[in-house]
C-alpha cells in the first residue's frame, strides 16, 4: 500500500513536470490568435472555421510539431491521427460518406495516385506551387509533394559484428540465407515504405512482376516479422532484435538521432527507390477553407525547413527551402527509375498478390 | 402483452424501454455483422463465410485462432488452480494475502503492458534472457503468446477457484485422512472432482477471452495469425467489411457456443452466496509431496507478475529498457505534450460516462428477468449477455457497420464509445444484480406493495437499496474495463475521441515501446488509483465481487 502511495505520488510529480514544462509552448499560439482575425500573422490565409483535423501518415513527432505550429503561426486549431499509408487510405475508404479528415499529409505519393482513382480526393493547386519542381507533383493538382526521400538499409552493425555477418550492400545480398530471421520490414498492405520496396523490386526487373515477385518470395524467407508501421522496423534494428531494417534513409537518421546509435545507412548498389510525400484536399472536406490555408503553408520554405526540429530528415521539395546536413544528398545515391503513376494504378494488384502469395508463405 | 399491460404498467414500460434499447444496440450491430456475411449485391451470398472456410492461408488462421483459445484455457485454468489452492491450503498470513493480491494484479494490466514487458525482459535483446542468460529467443509467436495470455487470464480462475475452494467442507478432507488417504490422493479424489464445474467454467470463460483477445497477437502473435487480429487488419488495413466479416461470423460461433455452454453448465452457481453457516472443521495444511510444487509454482508466478509490472514502469522511465538503461522523463513527456494528456480525459470522461449506465442497463434487465412476470423476459437476458459473448473486435465491427451511415450517423461521436463500453460491460452487472435480487424474499417488496406503495416507490425504497451493491461493483467493473479495452474500440478511433490503449497500440506500432509503456503505466495507476478511491469510499466488498 506504501508502495503503491508512493508510486502515484511520482507519477503525480512527473506529470505535474511535464505539465509545467508544455504549458508555455501551449500558452504562446492562445495569445498570439486571440486578437482574431484582424491580427492574422503574415502568410496565413483565411481560417475557415478555424479548426481542421488532418490525416497525418509521417512519424508522429513530425505531425505532432507540423501540426503545433501552424496552430500558433496561423491561430486555427489543429487535430491529426497519425496513421500509416496503407491504413490512411482505408480511413478515408471507410469515412468516404462522412468524411472526418480534410487534409492528407504525407506519405509516398504511390497511395495518394491509388486514393484518386477512387474518387477520394479533390484537385487543388496550393498557392506557391511554382516554387516546386514539377517532377515533384501532379500536373492536375491532386498532390502536392512536401518532401523527397531514398529508401536505405538501417544496419546494426553491432548486431553483424557479434554474429560474424557480413555489411549488406545489395538487394541482391538481402536473399542470402545468412540474414535468415534478421531482416524487418513493414507489410506493403499498410506501410507506404514497405509498398516502395516491393515497387523498386518491380523497377529494377522492367516492370516485370513475376521476376519483381520471385525476389520478393526469397526476401520474405528472411524476413523476421511483418510491421505495420513503416518506420519501426529502423528502431526494431536499433535495438538489435534483427541486423537490419528496410525504411526510408530519413527514418533511420531519426533513430540514430534517438539513442540507437549502433545503426548506419546503406543504399543497396542496384539502386534503391525513392519517395514523394504527397499532401492532398479530401473530397468532402468538412473545412476546405481551412485545409486550403494549411496546404499553402505546408509547401512554404519556412514550413519545410521545420522538419529537421521534429527528426524529420526528409528532402524539402520546395527549392527556396535549406537542406539539412543530415538529409541524403539524393544526387550521390543510385536511384532506380521511380514510375509513380504505375506504381499507384498497381498497388491493389500487387498488395493483394503480395497478402495471398508471399506474406502467407512458410519459412 | 396487454394483459400484462393492464396488470403492471410499469414493468410493460420497462420491458419496451428494454426492447428497444437492446434491438437497436446490440441486436442490430451484431444483425449489421451477420446480414453483410451472407447478403452481397444480388441477394443471398455467403461469400465472405465460403472463402474464410475454403481459402488454405484463412483457414489455418481458424486453426490457429481454436489452438490458442484451447491452450490459453488449459493453461490458465491450471495455474488460477495451482494459485487459489496455495492461497487456501498452503500460504499463510501475510504472504497468502501477498500472494491473493499478487495473483488478483493482470485484471488491472491494459492490454499491451503484460506484452510489452514480456519483450523487455525475454525478448530477443531482452533483459533477462539477452543480457542475463546470453540465450537468443524470440517471444514472437505462439509461445510468447501463449505465455502472456495465460499469465494474463489466470486471474479469472483464480477468482472461480478461490471462491469454490472456500466453500469446500474441510470436514471431507479430514474424513479421507481419517479413512487413510494420503494428500496426493485426497486432491486427486476429493478435491478435484468438487471443483469440476470450476474447471469446466473458468476453462471456458478463458477460451472465449482467449479468442476475443486482440493486443497480444497484434504485438506479440508474430506471424502467427490470429480470427480476431485478421478482423482488425481488414478494416484498418484495408477497410474490406466483407473480408472483415466473413472472419467475424467465424470467430462468433466458437465464442457464443463456449460462451453459452458454460452459462448452461455452471449457471448462476458461479456467484459466490454468502450462507452465513460457520465453516466447521480445521482447514488442511497439505504435507510436503502438494505443498512444495504449489509453492514452488506460486513463487515463480508471483515473481513473474511483479517483474513484468516492474519493468512496463521501469522501460516507461529508461531511455530504452535493455538498450539504453539510462533514466528519463522523456517517455512521459513525449505522451503528455502530445495526444497523452487528451486521450487521458478522453478516455476517462467516456468510461466515466459509460459505467453508470451500464451498470442501470444491467439493473433494468435483472428486474424484468426477476421480477417481473413478461412473458419471454428470458430473452431479454440472453440478448445483453451476447454484449459479453461476442468478441469484442466483432461487437465494435458490429458497432462500425451500423452507425456509420444514417439513419444512425454516430461515427466520431461520444455516443458511439459509450454505446461500445455499455453495451460490452452490462452483462456483468446484469449478472450481479440478477444475483443480489434473487437473494431478496419478494415479500418485501410484497409488503411495501401491501402498504399503499406504487412499483415505482417500492423499486426506488426498497429494491435499490438493497441491490445498491451490485449496481455499485457494475460501475467500477465498467469503469475499469472500459479504460483498458482496446478490441471493442480499436475499430472505432477518431480524430475528436482519443482512447488510451488506441494510442499504446499506436505507439508500439512504430516500435516506439518507451512511450507505449509510459501510457501503459499511467493507465494503470489511473485505474489503480479509482479502485482504490472506491475501495476508501463504499468498502472493501464491492471491489471484491467486481474483480
Amino acid at each position: 500500500m506504501k508502495l503503491r502511495a508512493g508510486m502515484f505520488v511520482a507519477i503525480l510529480l512527473v506529470l505535474g513536470a511535464c505539465g509545467g514544462a508544455g504549458d508555455p509552448g501551449a500558452g504562446a499560439p492562445a495569445t498570439a490568435s486571440a486578437p482574431g482575425a484582424a491580427a492574422q500573422p503574415q502568410g496565413c490565409g483565411p481560417k475557415g472555421s478555424g479548426s481542421l483535423t488532418i490525416l497525418g501518415t509521417p512519424q508522429e513527432e513530425y505531425v505532432q510539431g507540423v501540426t503545433k505550429t501552424f496552430e500558433a503561426e496561423c491561430g486555427i486549431k489543429m487535430s491529426y491521427v497519425r496513421l500509416s499509408s496503407g491504413e490512411a487510405l482505408a480511413k478515408l475508404r471507410a469515412d468516404k460518406a462522412n468524411p472526418q479528415f480534410s487534409v492528407w499529409w504525407g506519405g509516398p505519393a504511390d497511395s495518394f495516385i491509388a486514393a484518386n482513382k477512387e474518387g477520394l480526393l479533390e484537385p487543388y493547386v496550393p498557392k506557391g506551387v511554382e516554387k516546386i519542381p514539377a517532377q515533384y507533383r501532379d500536373a492536375n493538382g491532386v498532390w502536392t509533394g512536401i518532401y523527397v526521400g531514398a529508401l536505405g538499409l538501417a544496419v546494426n552493425t553491432k548486431v553483424l559484428r557479434e554474429k560474424n555477418l557480413p555489411e549488406p550492400t545489395s538487394w541482391a545480398d538481402l536473399v542470402k540465407p545468412i540474414y535468415k530471421g534478421q531482416i524487418s520490414i513493414a507489410h506493403p498492405a499498410s506501410s507506404g515504405t514497405s509498398y516502395t520496396m516491393m515497387a523498386t523490386q518491380m523497377f529494377l526487373n522492367n516492370k516485370d512482376i513475376e521476376k519483381g515477385f520471385a525476389y520478393m518470395k526469397q526476401f520474405h524467407q528472411n524476413v523476421l516479422q511483418y510491421q505495420k508501421a513503416g518506420a519501426a522496423p529502423a528502431r526494431q534494428a536499433g535495438q538489435g532484435e534483427v541486423a537490419i531494417g528496410v525504411v526510408f534513409s530519413h527514418d533511420t537518421v531519426a533513430a540514430i538521432e534517438g539513442g540507437f546509435k549502433d545503426l548506419k545507412v546503406v543504399f543497396p548498389s542496384e539502386g534503391t527507390g525513392y519517395e514523394i510525400g504527397g499532401m492532398a484536399l479530401v473530397k468532402g472536406a468538412s473545412d476546405p477553407v481551412a485545409a486550403k490555408t494549411f496546404m499553402d503553408w505546408a509547401i512554404t520554405a519556412k514550413a519545410q525547413e521545420l522538419a529537421p526540429t521534429y527528426k524529420a530528415y526528409q528532402i524539402p521539395t520546395n527549392a527556396d527551402a535549406k537542406v539539412s546536413d543530415k538529409s541524403v544528398k539524393l544526387a550521390t545515391v543510385k536511384t532506380v527509375t521511380y514510375d509513380f503513376q504505375w506504381a499507384g494504378d498497381n498497388k491493389k494488384v500487387l498488395i493483394d498478390r503480395f497478402s495471398n502469395e508471399v506474406a502467407p508463405q512458410p519459412r | 402483452m396487454i394483459a400484462t399491460l393492464r396488470r403492471e404498467p410499469a414493468a410493460a414500460l420497462l420491458a419496451g424501454v428494454a426492447a428497444a434499447g437492446l434491438a437497436v444496440l446490440i441486436v442490430y450491430p451484431l444483425g449489421s455483422v451477420l446480414r453483410e456475411a451472407v447478403v452481397g449485391e444480388g441477394g443471398f451470398d455467403p461469400e465472405p463465410l465460403t472463402r474464410v472456410l475454403t481459402n488454405p492461408v484463412t483457414r489455418q488462421i481458424v486453426v490457429n485462432t481454436l489452438v490458442m483459445g484451447v491452450l490459453a484455457g488449459t493453461g490458465a485454468t491450471l495455474l488460477g488452480f495451482a494459485l487459489a489452492l496455495t492461497t487456501a491450503r498452503v500460504a499463510r498470513g501475510r504472504s497468502r494475502t501477498g500472494l491473493h493480491y499478487i495473483a488478483m494484479l493482470p485484471l488491472v494490466a491494459p492490454p499491451f503492458a503484460l506484452a510489452l514487458s514480456t519483450i523487455f525482459l525475454f525478448g530477443r535483446q531482452g533483459l533477462v534472457t539477452r543480457q542475463l542468460l546470453g540465450l537468443e529467443v524470440s517471444p514472437y509467436g505462439l509461445g510468447g503468446l501463449l505465455f502472456v495470455q495465460v499469465i494474463t487470464f489466470s486471474p479469472v480462475a483464480y477468482l472461480i477457484f478461490d471462491a469454490l475452494v472456500r466453500q469446500l467442507d474441510p470436514a471431507l478432507e479430514e474424513a479421507a485422512l481419517n479413512l487413510g488417504a494420503s494428500r496426493v490422493r485426497i486432491l486427486r479424489t476429493v478435491i478435484v472432482p468438487l471443483l469440476r464445474p470450476g474447471f469446466a467454467g473458468a476453462f471456458l470463460i478463458i477460451f472465449v477471452e482467449s479468442l476475443a483477445d486482440l493486443a497480444n497477437p497484434l504485438l506479440i502473435g508474430g506471424d502467427f495469425n490470429v480470427l480476431a487480429s485478421s478482423v482488425y487488419l481488414a478494416i484498418i488495413g484495408e477497410y474490406d467489411t466483407r473480408k472483415a466479416v466473413g472472419f467475424s461470423v467465424v470467430l462468433l460461433m466458437p465464442s457464443l457456443l463456449a460462451f453459452f455452454a458454460q452459462r448452461i453448465w455452471v449457471g448462476e452457481g458461479n456467484v459466490v452466496t454468502v450462507t452465513g453457516k460457520p465453516s466447521t472443521g480445521r482447514v488442511q495444511v497439505f504435507d510436503p509431496a502438494v505443498r512444495v510444487p504449489l509453492l514452488a509454482i506460486s513463487v515463480v508466478t508471483a515473481i513473474l507478475v511483479l517483474a513484468l509490472y516492474a519493468a512496463v514502469v521501469a522501460g516507461a522511465f529508461t531511455k530504452l529498457l535493455g538498450i539504453n538503461n539510462t533514466l528519463t522523463l522523456d517517455n512521459f513527456r513525449f505522451v503528455l505534450q502530445g495526444i497523452g494528456t487528451r486521450a487521458m480525459t478522453d478516455t476517462t470522461l467516456l468510461s466515466a460516462m459509460a459505467a453508470p449506465v451500464a451498470a442501470l442497463a444491467g439493473l433494468m434487465v435483472a428486474y424484468l428477468v426477476v421480477r417481473t412476470r413478461i412473458p419471454g423476459r428470458v430473452v431479454f437476458d440472453y440478448v445483453l449477455m451476447l454484449g459479453a459473448a461476442a468478441p469484442g473486435i466483432v461487437l465494435g465491427l458490429g458497432i462500425l457497420l451500423a452507425f456509420n451511415h444514417p439513419p444512425l450517423l454516430l461515427t466520431g461521436t461520444a455516443a458511439i464509445f459509450v454505446i461500445a463500453f455499455t453495451v460490452r460491460t452490462a452483462p456483468v452487472a446484469l449478472r450481479g444484480c440478477t444475483a443480489a435480487l434473487m437473494q431478496i424474499d419478494p415479500s418485501l417488496e410484497h409488503a411495501s406493495a401491501n402498504l399503499g406503495a406504487g412499483a415505482v416507490t417500492t423499486f426506488r425504497r426498497v429494491t435499490l437499496p438493497l441491490v445498491r451493491r451490485a449496481v455499485l461493483s457494475g460501475v467500477i467493473y465498467s469503469f475499469t474495463r472500459n479504460m483498458t479495452t482496446l478490441s471493442t474500440i480499436a475499430l472505432l478511433v477518431s480524430p475528436n475521441w482519443r482512447i488510451m490503449t488506441a494510442q499504446i497500440l499506436n505507439e508500439i506500432d512504430s516500435q516506439r515501446l518507451g512511450s507505449g509503456a509510459a501510457y501503459s503505466t499511467i493507465l494503470i495507476v489511473i485505474v489503480l488509483v479509482t479502485i482504490v478511491l472506491l475501495q476508501r469510499l463504499f468498502g472493501r466488498a464491492t471491489i471484491e465481487v467486481a474483480a
